[in-house]
């Protein structure tokens, strides 16, 4: 079966569009970035998010259409993120998604933004087998997930405050650096020394799957309150240590979902992941304990739609489809 | 009026914010401010369960911008920390973020105060840290609205 889906993703800041063929031939995925095209405003400028998704949309999927070399005809369904995200920005999306769908007479598939981010990893690597276990690091989420099938899934835990990647950022923001702080973070943690100061590990020694990131946010504030002459003279080696704090935090929880599961199959994915010293730690600690792992390339751990696609085309093979009452909701669940 | 409360715990804090979600009412808009560590999401989430909403619900809105929890009442749980300018707020509909029946809890609520008229009933919430661990909560209203509520809170342990 190789059907041919259009996907689209309007759920935060970027607006994407991609051309699937079956479940892994990406025959377009375009991606304009708030982030950069904004740079001009000073970072990411989320009130213009859905003037500007409406702007761009409709070129966007003419021009993924004419890299795949199609017409609209040549689409067998249309797949749209309708949660969870910023309102109006999905309702772009859902809107435009509605439409095609209509006028084209082709199936609607709606998709949790958030559960598709493992997906890049079938794009990346090919299917995995169930069960599985899926860590999700995105911007605005953190996600222990088993999947016992396709769409058939336990969540395990999540995070009670902020997101991994909102710490982050946030606290790369402290340090007087531009969101998304997740780069320039990275980079220390691959160059400077990542024992050197002693940052908290929160709720790692509580049982549970559980994620808490506020406190370590609140800790490197006061350590930056406290010391402030090695935060200035020494940053590069206090945001290594506070990331080896996430890092630890993330791995440990993810082999102990791992273990009391009795799962051998993980899968990352979610902005956060693209970072290189996250990808390492999960590396080699997954060949430690002989763990198949799947890890998508950076460009397909930020938001893309050809993820979202890639999850409609397992709901289209199975002919679970949306009608066009399909709702949007800023929520997860 | 003007009701101050240390807040010596996460635990504190929590209770705290129960205490003042059991007694909100329709449209009633809190302005949670104050420096990023602070507690603001903290606090949102214990007025939150005086609410009824479980807790675990609760969570950053940073990069939503709005959660929204079904409670008591209907929850609009904002956070404005992403954006920089006033204009930012035009694309947003005023009833999405502040549901006229329901109450809102607005992080980072700087840009806000522009969409607000004087007799509205907005309850001030300053959170700060001193120290280590203690936070200071100070609340203030203009609205008569909360005048009774503050009252109450005041004489509460």
């Amino acid at each position: 079966m190789n059907a041919i889906g259009l996907g689209l993703d309007t759920t935060f800041d970027d607006t994407s569009a991609a051309i699937l063929r079956g479940t892994r031939e990406v025959l377009a995925n375009l991606t304009l970035s708030q982030y950069r095209d904004h740079k001009e405003f000073g970072g990411v400028v989320p009130e213009r998010a859905s003037r500007k998704h409406l702007e761009v949309i409709h070129p966007l999927i003419r021009e993924a259409l004419a890299k795949a070399e199609l017409d609209f005809a040549d689409l067998d369904y249309i797949a749209v993120s309708n949660l969870p995200g910023l309102l109006g920005s999905l309702l772009v999306g859902v809107t435009v998604a509605k439409g095609l769908a209509w006028s084209l007479d082709k199936p609607l598939i709606g998709v949790n933004h958030v559960e598709s981010h493992p997906y890049a990893n079938i794009l990346a690597s090919g299917p995995w087998e169930f069960p599985v276990l899926h860590l999700v690091v995105a911007g605005g989420h953190t996600l222990l997930l088993r999947a016992d099938g396709h769409f058939d899934y336990t969540i395990l835990g999540r995070t009670v405050d902020d997101a991994a990647g909102e710490c982050v950022d946030k606290v790369a923001k402290m340090f007087g650096h531009p969101m998304p702080g997740g780069p320039v973070v990275d980079r220390y943690a691959l160059e400077a020394p990542d024992h050197a100061f002693a940052f908290p590990r929160p709720l790692l020694n509580k049982p549970g799957l559980e994620f808490s990131f506020s406190g370590l946010k609140t800790a490197m504030l006061r350590f930056r309150e406290e010391n402030p002459d090695d935060a200035r003279k020494q940053e590069p080696a206090v945001l290594s240590s506070f990331f080896q704090a996430v890092v630890d935090v993330l791995v440990k929880k993810t082999f102990r979902a791992l273990d009391s599961e009795q799962l051998t199959r993980l899968t990352v994915s979610g902005g956060l992941a693209a970072s290189q010293k996250l990808r390492k730690t999960f590396e080699s600690e997954c060949t430690r304990r002989s763990v198949e792992l799947f890890y998508p390339p950076p460009s397909l751990c930020t938001d893309n739609a050809a993820m979202v696609a890639c999850l409609a085309a397992h709901r289209y093979a199975q002919g679970r489809f949306d009608d066009l009452s399909l709702d949007a909701f800023p929520n997860m669940v | 009026m003007l009701v101050e409360r240390c807040l010596f715990s996460l635990e504190d804090t929590l209770k705290f914010g129960n205490q003042l979600g059991s007694v909100l009412f329709p449209g009633a808009i809190v302005l949670l401010d104050g420096p990023m560590g602070a507690g603001k999401t903290t606090l949102a989430k214990g007025i939150c369960t005086g609410l009824n909403v479980p807790e675990t619900l609760v969570v950053s809105p940073t990069y939503t911008i709005a959660n929204l929890y079904p409670g008591k009442l209907p929850i609009s749980h904002v956070d404005l920390f992403r954006l920089e300018q006033p204009e930012q707020l035009d694309d947003f509909d005023r009833d999405d973020l502040l549901p006229p029946d329901g109450v809102s809890l607005v992080e980072w609520p700087n840009l806000i105060q522009s969409w607000l008229a004087a007799d509205e009933p907005v309850l001030h919430l300053q959170i700060g840290v001193s120290g280590s661990e203690i936070r200071k909560a100070k609340l203030s209203s203009a609205a008569p609205e909360f005048a009774e509520i503050l009252n109450r809170l005041h004489k509460l342990p």
